[in-house]
C-alpha cells in the first residue's frame, strides 16, 4: 500500500469512528474526480453537481458500512455510478435541455475558451448516444484510470464484460466523433 | 481478428499496449487496423481530458451538505425529574401569585410557559409568528460551523413545533412576528431573508418546498441572512438551510438537515 493510500486508510478509519475532519478531508479529496465522472456520465454540469452531491450523501451514509476490502476510492466510484444512473433516470423524467441552455449550462468564462467547450459539447454529445453501460466503462477507464479488474469490481461484472464493453464503447465513440473516415473496408461494431 | 481486420476488442487492448504479439504483428501490415486503432485511441484521449473543476464554493457547499447529512444527534439538555418538579411549581406559584393579586392577566401562564418552551432565550419567535408565515428566529450571532448552525437551526424549528401545533405557512411572503416574544431585531432579519428568496430558491432548483424559517447571522464574519425550507416531498432529503450574504444575496453555504 503507498503512503497516500496509508493515509487515506487511516483517515477512513478516524471517519468511522466519528471523526468529521476525518471525513471532511475523505469527501474533499473526493469530490472533484467523482464530479469529473458524474458530468462525464450525465453529460452536463448541473446534473452532475447533483449526482455528485447525491453520491457524497450516500458515501458519508455508507461509510460505517465500508468494510475497507476494496480501496475507498474504488468503492466511492461505485457509489458515484450508482448516484449517475439514479440522475439519469430521474432526467428521463423531466425535459432535456436543449440548444441554448444546454450551451449556456457550458458556457465557459472567456471567449477564449470558446474551442476548448466545443470539444467537451462534442465529446459529452458522443457519450450520450452511447448506452449507460458502455458509457461507464469507457469513462472508469479512460477519465479514471482505473485497471479493468477494479472496473470489474466497480460495476460488479466479470473482466471480460469489462473488456468487451470497452471496445464497443470506443469503438461507437469513435465512429460518432468522426475519427474512422480512413478506415477502408474494415467491418464496423454494432454498439448496442 | 476477422479474415482480414482486427475486432475492436483487440484494437482496444491495443490503445490500452495490451496487444498480443500477433496483434501488434497485423497493425505493422494493415493500413485499415491501423486508422481504426488511430480512430479509438484518438476517442479514449477525448473521454480522458477532464471536465471543468468544480468551484470552490460548490465543492464546500457540496461536502457541508453531505456532512450535515449525518449531523450527531443533537444532545437535548438533560433535566431531572426534581428539576421538572421545581420549573412546574414556579410556574403554578408565579400564576398563583398574578391571581392572588388580583391582576387580570390571563396571558401570564401562557406567556410563562412560552418562554419556558423556547429553547434559547430571547431567540424564538412566538407562535404567532409562526403559524402567520415562516418563523422568524431572530439574530442568530456570530456562526463559523455548519454542522453547529444546523442544530441551532433545528432547535428553533423544534422550538416552534412544540409551541405551535398549526403546520408551516406555504406562503413564502415575509412574516410578522408581532404580538410580542419576536426577539430583538427580527423584523430585520425577515426583511433581509425574505430578499434573497428567489435567489435561494434558484439555488434549490426544484428541491425546496416552502420557507419554515429566516434569521439572522454573520458567517464566518461576513452580514448573512439564514432561509430554511422544508422539502419539496416527503421523498427528499429534508430541510434545507442556505445562508446568502446579506449584501448581495450570494449563496455561502448551503446544506440539508
Amino acid at each position: 500500500m503507498t503512503s497516500n493510500g496509508r493515509g487515506e486508510a487511516e483517515l477512513v478509519e478516524r471517519a468511522q469512528a466519528g471523526d468529521r475532519d476525518a471525513l471532511e478531508s475523505l469527501l474533499r479529496a473526493q469530490y472533484d474526480r467523482l464530479h469529473a465522472l458524474c458530468w462525464r456520465m450525465t453529460g452536463n454540469e448541473a446534473d452532475a453537481a447533483d449526482a455528485t452531491q447525491e453520491a457524497l450523501i450516500a458515501i458519508t451514509r455508507g461509510l460505517p458500512r465500508f468494510d475497507a476490502r476494496a480501496r475507498f476510492g474504488t468503492w466511492c466510484y461505485r457509489v458515484a455510478v450508482n448516484a449517475c444512473l439514479d440522475e439519469l433516470r430521474r432526467r428521463k423524467r423531466r425535459p432535456e435541455p436543449v440548444g441554448a441552455e444546454r450551451l449556456a449550462a457550458t458556457m465557459p468564462p472567456s471567449a477564449g475558451a470558446t474551442e476548448a467547450v466545443a470539444d467537451r459539447m462534442v465529446v459529452d454529445e458522443a457519450l450520450r448516444t452511447i448506452t449507460p453501460e458502455f458509457r461507464v466503462t469507457v469513462v472508469l477507464r479512460d477519465l479514471c484510470g482505473l485497471e479493468y479488474s477494479e472496473i470489474a469490481e466497480v460495476l460488479d461484472v466479470p473482466i471480460g464484460t469489462v473488456r468487451s464493453r470497452l471496445a464497443r464503447g470506443r469503438g461507437a465513440l469513435a465512429d460518432r466523433l468522426g475519427n474512422q473516415a480512413t478506415t477502408g473496408d474494415r467491418p464496423r461494431p454494432d454498439d448496442d | 481478428m476477422t479474415d482480414d481486420h482486427l475486432h475492436d476488442e483487440e484494437l482496444s487492448d491495443a490503445v490500452d499496449g495490451v496487444a498480443s504479439p500477433e496483434v501488434s504483428s497485423h497493425l505493422t501490415t494493415c493500413g485499415g487496423c491501423r486508422s481504426r486503432l488511430d480512430a479509438m485511441r484518438a476517442a479514449a484521449q477525448a473521454v480522458a481530458a477532464p471536465p471543468p473543476a468544480p468551484s470552490a464554493a460548490r465543492r464546500d457547499a457540496a461536502v457541508a451538505r453531505a456532512l450535515g447529512a449525518v449531523a450527531p444527534a443533537r444532545r437535548r439538555p438533560v433535566v431531572a425529574p426534581w428539576m421538572a418538579a421545581a420549573a412546574l411549581v414556579a410556574l403554578l406559584l408565579g400564576a398563583g401569585g398574578i391571581v392572588l393579586a388580583g391582576r387580570d392577566d390571563s396571558n401570564g401562564g401562557e406567556t410563562a410557559a412560552r418562554q419556558l418552551d423556547s429553547p434559547t432565550a430571547g431567540g424564538s419567535a412566538d407562535a404567532s409568528g409562526a403559524v402567520g408565515g415562516p418563523l422568524d428566529a431572530g439574530d442568530l450571532g456570530d456562526q463559523r460551523d455548519a454542522v453547529a448552525l444546523n442544530a441551532l437551526l433545528e432547535e428553533r424549528l423544534a422550538g416552534t413545533a412544540r409551541s405551535s401545533s398549526a403546520p408551516f405557512a406555504e406562503d413564502n411572503a415575509a412574516t410578522a412576528t408581532e404580538g410580542g416574544g419576536a426577539a430583538p431585531g427580527a423584523p430585520v432579519a425577515a426583511a433581509a431573508a425574505t430578499g434573497c428568496v428567489a435567489e435561494a430558491q434558484a439555488a434549490g432548483s426544484d428541491r425546496v418546498g416552502a420557507l419554515v424559517l429566516t434569521a439572522r447571522l454573520r458567517w464566518q464574519g461576513e452580514p448573512a441572512v439564514v432561509l430554511v425550507f422544508a422539502a419539496p416531498d416527503q421523498a427528499q432529503l429534508g430541510r434545507r438551510a442556505f445562508v446568502m450574504a446579506q449584501r448581495d444575496c450570494r449563496l455561502l453555504v448551503v446544506q440539508s438537515f
